[in-house]
C-alpha cells in the first residue's frame, strides 16, 4: 500500500513536470528549440526498436560503469591505505584536491593527448569519482565506532572478522551515499567526455552531432535516454551494494 | 596470572596511578574499588593491552575476556550474533551462543537488535558474550551497572559461576559486590590500590 501511494505520487510529479514542459512548448511553438513532450516520447519510440540504439546505449553504458567500478575500487583501496598510513594521506591529499578542483574539460583535452578515445569516458568517470569515493569511505573508516574497535582486540577478532563485522558496516552508509553521488556525476562527465571526444559508438557522439545538424528532438530523446539510464543504474547498483553489504554484517554471512 | 608491575597511568592527563604493582595468581580474584575517575578502567584497559601504560608493565598469561562499562555491542548484529561473533562466528556456533544468551535470561531476545533492548538489557548480552568467549581471564568493569535488583541478583550468579577458577579483576563501587566477589578487595589510595 505504501509503495503504491509512493508510486502514484512519483507519477503525479512526472505528470505535473511533463505538463510544464508541454505549456512552454506550445507557448514557444517552434519544436527546433523546444520539441513537445509527444514528439520526444515518439522519437524515443522509433528508436528503441533498432538495434543500433541498444547497441550504443550498451557501449556508452559499459564504458561509464567500467569508470565508476574502477573508481569505486580505487576509492576504497586509496581510502583503506590512507587511513591506514598517515604517509600516504600527506602524499596523497594533494593530488586529490587538485583532481576535485579541475574542470573536467581540462581533464578532456588534455587525456585526449594520452589515452585513446574510445577509453577516454572512463578515465573521466574514474578521475570524477575517485575523490568522491575516496573522501566518504575515509570519513566511514575515521567515524567507525573506537569502543567498538577495541571489543574487536580484546576478542582477538581476525582481520577480516573486524573488516566484514566492525569496519564494512561501519563504512557502507558513507559508501552507498558516495555510490549515489558519483553515479549521477559519472553519467554527467561520460557522457560530456563523449561528446567532446566523439568515440565511434556512444551516446556522446549522437548527442555532437545532433547539435551540428540541429536535431533538437534527437538531443532531447538521448538525453531523456540517458536520465532514465541513470536512474535504473543507480537503483540496481545501490540495492545489489546494499544486499551485498548486509549478507556480509547480519547473519548467515561467511567467516 | 597478572602481574603489574611498577606501572604508572594518566587519565584525562592527571597521573592517577603511580609506581602500582600487584600479581594475581592463576584462578585468584580480586576487586577493585575507588571514587570514580581514580584509574580503575584505565587499569582495566592497560591488563586489556588497550591503554599503553606511561611506565612499568604488564605481564598476562591466558586469553582475556571483558565486561566493559558500556555494552560495546555490535549495532548491525542481533543480539545472538553479537555473542557468536566472538566465538567461531559462523552458523554451528550458534547453540553455544543461545545457551549463554538462556544463562542471562535473554532466549527469547536473540533475534533482536541492541537497539531494540534496553540498556540493562544490552549489558546482559555483553555479559554473555563474556562468559561465551571463556577466556582465562575475566574483566569486569562495573557489569551490573544499569539493572534492577532482580536480575543483578540472577546475572551475579551467572558471573560468579563462570568465574570459577578463571583469574578475574573487577571494577565496582558496590561494597557487597566487592564482598561476594569472594577474593582479595584492593581500594584506592595515594595513587595506588591497597
Amino acid at each position: 500500500m505504501k509503495a503504491l501511494k509512493k508510486l502514484a505520487k512519483n507519477l503525479i510529479v512526472l505528470i505535473f513536470w511533463l505538463g510544464v514542459w508541454q505549456v512552454l512548448a506550445l507557448i514557444v511553438a517552434k519544436p527546433l528549440l523546444l520539441p513537445a513532450p509527444p514528439a520526444v516520447l515518439g522519437r524515443i519510440a522509433q528508436l528503441i526498436i533498432s538495434a543500433e540504439f541498444w547497441y550504443i546505449t550498451a557501449v556508452s553504458l559499459g564504458r561509464i560503469l567500467l569508470g565508476v567500478v574502477c573508481a569505486m575500487a580505487l576509492g576504497v583501496l586509496l581510502a583503506l591505505a590512507t587511513s591506514r598510513w598517515a604517509l600516504l594521506r600527506s602524499l596523497f591529499s594533494p593530488l586529490l584536491t587538485v583532481i576535485k578542483s579541475t574542470p573536467v574539460a581540462s581533464f578532456i583535452i588534455l587525456l585526449i593527448l594520452w589515452v585513446g578515445r574510445d577509453i577516454l569516458p572512463s578515465v573521466i568517470v574514474v578521475l570524477m569519482a575517485l575523490p568522491i569515493v575516496w573522501s566518504n569511505v575515509s570519513t566511514g573508516i575515521s567515524q567507525t565506532d573506537p569502543l567498538l574497535i577495541e571489543m574487536a582486540r580484546v576478542y582477538r577478532f581476525s582481520p577480516w572478522r573486524r573488516l566484514r563485522r566492525v569496519y564494512i558496516p561501519s563504512v557502507m552508509p558513507h559508501f552507498l551515499a558516495a555510490c549515489r553521488s558519483c553515479l549521477g556525476l559519472a553519467w554527467k562527465a561520460g557522457v560530456a567526455a563523449e561528446v567532446l571526444t566523439v568515440p565511434a559508438l556512444s551516446i556522446g557522439k549522437i548527442l555532437y552531432e545532433s547539435k551540428l545538424y540541429w536535431e533538437t528532438l534527437d538531443l532531447f530523446a538521448w538525453t531523456v535516454v540517458v536520465i532514465i539510464c541513470s536512474l535504473i543504474i543507480e537503483k540496481v547498483l545501490i540495492a545489489a551494494i546494499a544486499a551485498i553489504s548486509k549478507s556480509y554484517s547480519v547473519g548467515g554471512g561467511k567467516s | 596470572m597478572i602481574d603489574i608491575i611498577n606501572l604508572s597511568l594518566s587519565h584525562e592527563g592527571e597521573r592517577v596511578i603511580e609506581n602500582f604493582s600487584l600479581r594475581v595468581e592463576k584462578g585468584e580474584k580480586i576487586a577493585l574499588m575507588g571514587p570514580s575517575g581514580c584509574g580503575k578502567t584505565s587499569l582495566l584497559s592497560a591488563i586489556a593491552g588497550l591503554l599503553k601504560p606511561e611506565d612499568g608493565r604488564i605481564k598476562l598469561e591466558g586469553r582475556i575476556s571483558c565486561v566493559f562499562q558500556e555494552p560495546r555491542l555490535l549495532p548491525w548484529l542481533s543480539a545472538l550474533e553479537n555473542i557468536n561473533a566472538v566465538l567461531s562466528d559462523s552458523p554451528p556456533s550458534l547453540p553455544e551462543a543461545q545457551k549463554w544468551l538462556d544463562a542471562v535470561g535473554l532466549g527469547a531476545d536473540g533475534a533482536k537488535l541492541p537497539g531494540e533492548l534496553s540498556g540493562g538489557m544490552q549489558q546482559r548480552i555483553s555479559i554473555a558474550r563474556a562468559l561465551a568467549y571463556g577466556g582465562d581471564i575475566l574483566l569486569l568493569d562495573e557489569p551490573l551497572k544499569g539493572m534492577d535488583a532482580d536480575t543483578k541478583a540472577a546475572v551475579w550468579e551467572q558471573i560468579l559461576s563462570a568465574a570459577q577458577g578463571k583469574t578475574c579483576i573487577l571494577v565496582t563501587h558496590d561494597e557487597d559486590e566487592a564482598l561476594s566477589f569472594g577474593g582479595r578487595i584492593y581500594r584506592y589510595s595515594d595513587k595506588r590500590f591497597i
